[in-house]
């Protein structure tokens, strides 16, 4: 149950992530930002949590990394997606709103038996 | 931006762990510093702002080790992945610089897979041969044993049933002793009748062989006890004559005129000792002193578990002192010797061609190193240009000695490959090449699969020694020089210096090879034009066999019946003449004597008949007679000198005036003659046979019989044509021992063999003759020669061109480095003649150094060579200057190709190539 668990949270997280990027490339900070405000702070409990999920995405290939300057002119890693991570985005995106929708829809039922 | 051109130089393999951690530190660093920003705008003051951002954050170091561990599997993975990368890059790289330069690759690959099948042939021969372990239980421990007499046979394994009585009784070393007698057999079909070989064993013999039939069971003690007539057949009988009949456990076949039942199969490749047919029970005579004596059986021994072979040895030293004691006249100086392999492992024949070839192919091997060092040394002084460009890039000297190690490793598996197909070819080649017909059944030739692993990895040590010398010398770069000069840094000098040397080396090797081939077919030669003395051509040997012991059981028994057959086979058309012949029993009359005496019962004289020495030596040990020399005593029928065509040069041939009764004649032949008298004028001396023996009158005085006589000279075998001293008697007044008859035919003398075993059938319908023409068994004297010779000079000749390509190679290659020289030499005046002499001189050179190792080295092998050599010195002087002129000449041709190049540069332009 706990892998079931952690598994949909690592695949929610990332599918947010890859979502945030597809506005171009973006670093960490700005990932946790909009995934904060996109999610009304609600998903990400640990900012901290986010790097190891975007490394992983990074050695999958579905994102690739480079060192730029940010708006404050400081170094800073950024994120963009690859053909294939937002190929990724393309095809779980929507398993996800089926998934959500069926979990709201259960929760909102009030019989016993479901039609 | 550029993202892919950015990760392309992080993939690069010098980032590693701490650069890493730096990465992530920072990147974590700014997260924060970003965060704390946001919160101080917020209205937090520093202190608070810092807190919350890292409450914010979390686990810090949590995160920092997980991103570290996602982090390194990446770089794992690329770091496989760059070094695989490199791996087909190297190889693909290697394959076009192959394709930019075919003729080194071919050339290379050639001399590499010739070099590696012929050594990895003659290795699969020479393994089974002599390597392979027999395929008997406890081989290991399993001993043979020879009696060696003063006098008498010396063979592998040879013992008497007095000896092999001792040695059951009296060895605690061993637990089992065996005895086997290798015996011939009658086998009796409808239609015809064949001979095959039998070994008759005791029995011990199936324990220690160890070996399970692959069907039915072997002999028990109680059939081999009572001679109960039962068999076992090998694999080959089984499936030769019996059909590879699967109910043949049962069946009946006729031995020497006996019924046997079949009651085991042998597993193919058994045949002890060495080609049995088939085994059955051995039958101890030892009725009388004759027989307990004499050498006709074989023995094996088995070591008891703990026992040495030096207690062995120890306790074999007793049993022959006490037999020594017991029976000095059998006895005298007796030695046991124990032999290591229980049957005889070293045909010569194998082990000799084996190791000659062997020896020659390693030569040939070490010319094609060479000769590859050569290539090598060239190309790499070719491709400085090239090492150079790729050096200044960036590339380090590793990476560049990984480009050449994968370039000659691609070439060593290739011509491994190569030289395993092509080798499986060659064992073939060579078996068609080796009577193997003759082999003993345990020697079964195939490519061996150790020896195959053996030369692929020989070869790609050989080609990446061979590569990583240039390599070494190639990546030592003077960069700025090599890539001014447009390649030549000055390096190709020291190439090129390194590959004259090469070029000694090579000549040496193939003209010591030359030499030693020339050596020994002019030996072949000797030995096929031998003047035997007497007519070779149109001769069958009949030799019977006189298995029926009941109807042969004597000398006399066997002459008289061959005296009939040979007048048969005379009446016969096609047939110009038969001779009788046999090694001397006792004369007729003696014989006679002798039968009476035993019928009163005189053991004395009893025992004397049949088994009197025959070796040769010297019979009369009078003063006067100190100069026998060894001789063969012949009993030979009066026919026998024309049928041979061996000339009578004083005196009359036998007659029948030379009969029982009539006193002792004799026929000398020459050289015995002038070795008793100092003259071939012998006719009318006579001669005491024997200390108490009988005197016998000369009458003729004959030509010699001439063969390859094998002696020793200063601890070196060696080999000389010369007489065999023979006296001859009349088979009217003595009986041979097992006499055998020679026919000469009008025509062809083979067409006779059908003819001579009716003949053969109509006087006894159960005896089997064998029969092979003079030719064929003259012509097996040379055969080793003919192999060897042809073998060694089939290598000798590849070593020479391979010698000369070499030679070709650098002198080519040194004009090329040489263009600049040459053209400043001729603008200032140097003519063209003197530029070849240049050229040629300096090749020459290095040519005459080889030609001096090549002598050297010549009279080494022509030493080892030595029992080969038949009518030739070692040293031969004709076949030295010979071998010695062909290798100047031709290696003067090899230098002045490449001169007369040289001398046809035009100094204008080989100076603006600069």
């Amino acid at each position: 149950m706990i892998e079931a668990e952690l598994h949909i949270l690592r695949e929610s997280l990332d599918l947010l992530i890859l979502k945030a990027l597809t506005w171009g490339p973006k670093h960490g900070y700005a990932v946790a930002e909009w995934i904060e405000q996109a999610t009304g702070t609600v998903l990400l409990v640990d900012e901290g949590t986010l790097y190891p999920a975007l490394h992983r995405l990074a050695r999958r290939k579905l994102v690739e990394t480079e060192w730029g300057v940010s708006d404050n002119n400081r170094r800073a890693k950024y994120y963009q997606l690859t053909a294939a991570g937002r190929a990724r985005l393309r095809s779980h995106a929507p398993a996800w709103h089926q998934y959500a929708e069926a979990i709201a829809r259960a929760l909102r039922t009030t019989s016993s038996s479901p039609a | 931006m550029t993202i892919r051109g950015i990760t392309r130089v992080f993939r690069l393999p010098r980032f590693g762990r701490h650069e890493l951690e730096q990465e992530l530190d920072d990147e974590l660093a700014y997260h924060l510093a970003r965060r704390e920003e946001a919160l101080r705008a917020g209205g937090l003051d520093p202190e608070s702002a810092h807190a919350e951002a890292r409450r914010r954050f979390g686990d810090v170091e949590g995160v920092r080790a997980a991103c570290m561990e996602e982090g390194q599997a990446e770089l794992r993975r690329e770091r496989l992945a760059s070094i695989v990368d490199a791996t087909v890059g190297d190889l693909r790289f290697a394959v076009r610089s192959f394709r930019r330069a075919p003729g080194f690759a071919i050339v290379a690959l050639a001399i590499l897979t010739l070099g590696i099948a012929g050594v990895t042939t003659v290795f699969s021969v020479i393994n089974t041969g002599v390597y392979r372990p027999l395929p008997y239980r406890d081989a290991a421990r399993t001993v043979a044993l020879s009696e060696e007499r003063v006098h008498g046979f010396f063979g592998y394994s040879v013992a008497s049933l007095a000896m092999i009585r001792q040695l059951r009784a009296a060895v605690p070393a061993f637990d089992r002793v065996a005895a086997y007698r290798d015996d011939r057999a009658t086998l009796e079909a409808e239609d015809a009748t064949d001979e095959l070989p039998v070994t008759d064993v005791d029995s011990s013999m199936f324990p220690i062989l160890g070996v399970a039939p692959e069907r039915g069971r072997v002999l028990s003690a109680d059939e081999i006890g009572t001679n109960a007539p039962v068999v076992v057949v090998s694999d080959a009988f089984w499936r030769t004559k019996l059909g590879a009949d699967a109910r043949v456990l049962g069946r009946r076949i006729t031995l020497d005129g006996r019924q046997r039942t079949i009651v085991g199969v042998m597993p193919p490749g058994i045949g002890f000792p060495e080609r049995a047919g088939a085994w059955v029970p051995l039958v101890e005579r030892a009725d009388s002193a004759a027989a307990l004596t004499s050498l006709e059986y074989g023995v094996i021994a088995h070591l008891r578990k703990g026992a040495s072979k030096d207690e062995a040895r120890g306790e074999l030293k007793t049993v022959a002192a006490r037999l020594a004691a017991s029976d000095p006249a059998h006895f005298r100086g007796l030695r046991i010797d124990v032999r290591d392999d229980m049957v005889n492992r070293n045909p010569p024949a194998v082990l000799l061609f084996g190791g000659l070839v062997l020896g020659a192919a390693l030569l040939v091997l070490l010319v094609a190193c060479t000769n590859i060092a050569n290539l090598y040394l060239v190309r790499a002084a070719d491709r400085r240009g090239e090492m150079a460009v790729r050096a200044a890039m960036g590339a380090s000297r590793a990476r560049l000695v990984r480009q050449i190690v994968t370039e000659s490793l691609l070439l060593g598996i290739v011509a491994g490959a190569l030289g395993a197909v092509l080798s499986s070819w060659g064992v073939q080649l060579v078996l068609a090449f080796l009577p193997t017909n003759n082999f003993p059944t345990w020697l079964r030739f195939g490519l061996d699969v150790r020896v195959l692993g053996f030369a692929t990895l020989m070869s790609l040590v050989a080609t990446t020694a061979f590569a990583l010398l240039p390599a070494r010398e190639g990546t030592r770069l003077d960069l700025v020089t090599s890539l001014k000069t447009g390649g030549d840094g000055g390096g190709g000098r020291t190439a090129h210096a390194q590959g004259r040397r090469g070029i000694a080396a090579q000549i040496g090797l193939a003209m010591a090879l030359c030499i030693g081939a020339a050596l020994v077919w002019q030996s072949y030669r000797t030995i096929t034009h031998l003047d035997r003395g007497l007519d070779v051509e149109r001769v069958l040997n009949v030799n019977p066999t006189y298995h029926d012991e009941a109807r042969y059981p004597d000398a006399l028994a066997r002459t008289r019946w061959a005296q009939s057959l040979a007048e048969r086979i005379a009446a016969r058309p096609g047939v110009e003449g038969v001779g009788l012949r046999g090694v001397k029993a006792n004369w007729l009359d003696s014989i006679v004597a002798q039968r009476r005496a035993s019928a009163s019962k005189d053991p004395r004289l009893g025992q004397r008949d049949d088994n009197l020495p025959f070796l040769p030596g010297a019979y009369d040990r009078s003063p006067a007679a100190a100069l026998w020399p060894p001789f063969r005593q012949w009993v030979v029928s009066p026919a026998y000198f024309r049928t041979m065509g061996i000339p009578i040069l004083r005196g009359r041939s036998f007659d029948s005036r030379d009969a029982v009764g009539a006193p002792y004649v004799t026929v000398v032949s020459s050289s015995l003659a002038r070795a008793l008298f100092h003259s071939d004028d012998a006719v009318g001396k006579t001669l005491r046979l024997g200390r108490r023996g009988a005197m016998v009158t000369i009458v003729a005085v004959c030509g010699d019989e001439r063969q390859l006589w094998e002696g020793s000279s200063g601890g070196t075998r060696i080999s000389t044509v010369g007489p065999i001293p023979t006296l001859y008697v009349s088979d009217l007044q003595a009986a041979a021992y097992y006499p055998t008859l020679v026919v000469r035919s009008a025509g062809d003398p083979a067409q006779l063999e059908g003819d001579v075993r009716a003949v053969a059938r109509t006087l006894d319908p159960h005896e089997t003759v064998g029969m092979r023409t003079l030719r064929d068994e003259t012509g097996v004297e040379g055969l080793l020669q003919k192999l060897i010779g042809g073998v060694l000079g089939f290598f000798a000749l590849g070593a020479l061109v391979l010698a000369m390509i070499g030679t070709y190679g650098v002198i080519a290659y040194g004009v090329v480095l040489r263009r600049r020289e040459i053209g400043v030499r001729m603008a200032l005046g140097g003519s063209a003649r003197d530029v070849l002499a240049l050229i040629v001189g300096q090749g020459m050179r290095y040519s005459a150094a080889g030609l001096a190792l090549g002598l050297a080295l010549a009279a080494g092998l022509a030493r080892a060579l030595q029992f080969l050599l038949v009518g030739v010195s070692p040293f031969a002087p004709a076949v030295y200057g010979g071998v010695l002129f062909v290798f100047a000449a031709v290696s003067l041709a090899a230098c002045w190709l490449p001169a007369r190049r040289a001398m046809r540069i035009d100094p204008a332009i080989a100076l603006r190539a600069e």
